[in-house]
């Protein structure tokens, strides 16, 4: 029996972290500003520490009470940690400087609850973030998440299935053909 | 059940980052956790490169090797080791993670590696654990040595053979 371990009322499985192989493609191919839908207990800690490192602004929002206590003491002038009432109200349209990397994104991830609102959250984000990570991009998902709907928004399209919890990879900046390289 | 907080066990990510960036050799951990684990087991993927974690809890051995085994992720080796003493290690390293439990494992594994690794990555560096963990009998086997304590659990990276004069986060 393994050994059980939780994170604000979540078992954490190694599962849950196979957005990392995007990310960490992701970032050294970009600049300017990262951010981060929904936080997570691989994903923020990933990010807080590698724009850290590079000295890139992160700005995470989330709309749970419990997942902002957690991570709210990380707040710093390169980690900005956003909790919002609803999806609605996160103006992540407005990148925090728009002078630099074109005024979008370099990456941003959407990995946030419920699963049924990301494409919402992707289409918004089409034309404001050089790479999106898409989270959980399973087929037996895809009745109710359907991210089949977004992918034609988009010139350029890279699928991680290395793992049992899959991940998509978008943009329609960044050719994407040797992203895994 | 045990709770963790994610901002407490993944202090020593930033010299993990940091010393990873600077190499592409090997990678050697000791003690596997979710803090360490699947951020080492990812970034060598990316290379690729090769890394060998031992365990000596059979619950978190199960818990990451049947994981790793059941993808079929060659370049992660997980060993079970009943006592890390037992664990083949003295071999060249660009990157060991020491995060060993007990605490008293860690002393002797630093001092066998001392000469074996390029970085080596240990936690759990703060004066207030000093008496537990014994870090400063290892101390003065290194030529250099940088710590990092912007976010307790602190953590430190010992070498004997590359130069930490200039190495900063």
């Amino acid at each position: 029996m393994a050994k059980r371990l939780e994170v604000h009322k979540l078992t954490l499985s190694a599962n849950y972290s196979s957005h990392l192989a995007a990310l960490m493609q992701a970032l050294p191919r970009t600049d300017g500003p990262v951010l981060e839908l929904g936080l997570g207990t691989f994903s923020t800690p990933y990010l807080h520490y590698a724009c850290l490192l590079a000295g890139r602004k992160l700005v995470s929002y989330e709309t749970d009470q419990g997942w902002f206590e957690l991570f709210k003491d990380w707040q710093s002038e390169l980690h900005d940690i956003r909790l919002v009432a609803d999806w609605d109200k996160a103006d992540f349209e407005r990148v925090p400087s728009p002078l630099v990397n074109g005024g979008v994104w370099g990456v941003a991830l959407v990995d946030h609850s419920p699963h049924e609102r990301r494409v919402v959250e992707v289409a918004r984000l089409a034309q404001h973030a050089r790479i999106i990570v898409l989270h959980d991009s399973d087929e037996k998902w895809e009745p109710w998440a359907r991210y089949s709907t977004v992918y034609p928004l988009f010139r350029y399209r890279t699928d991680w299935d290395g793992d049992y919890r899959k991940a998509v990879v978008l943009s329609n900046y960044v050719d994407l053909e040797r992203f895994w390289e | 059940m045990k709770t963790l907080h994610p901002v407490k066990f993944c202090s020593h990510l930033p010299l993990l980052m940091a010393v990873m960036a600077r190499t592409d050799g090997s990678v050697l951990e000791l003690g596997m956790g979710y803090g360490s684990s699947l951020y080492l087991h990812w970034a060598c993927a990316a290379r690729p490169r090769d890394i060998v974690s031992y365990e000596n809890s059979p619950e978190w051995y199960e818990n990451f090797g049947r994981h790793f085994a059941r993808h079929g992720y060659v370049w992660h080796q997980v060993l079970s080791v009943d006592d890390f003493a037992l664990a083949d290690i003295e071999r060249p390293w660009s990157v060991a993670f020491i995060d060993s439990s007990p605490a008293k494992t860690r002393v002797p594994l630093i001092r066998r590696l001392a000469d074996w690794a390029d970085y080596i990555v240990i936690h759990d560096t703060e004066a207030r654990v000093e008496s537990e963990f014994q870090y400063d009998r290892i101390y003065p086997l290194f030529r250099w040595r940088y710590d990092y304590a912007d976010h307790a659990p602190y953590s430190a990276v010992l070498s004997n053979r590359v130069d930490l004069t200039d190495f900063h986060i």
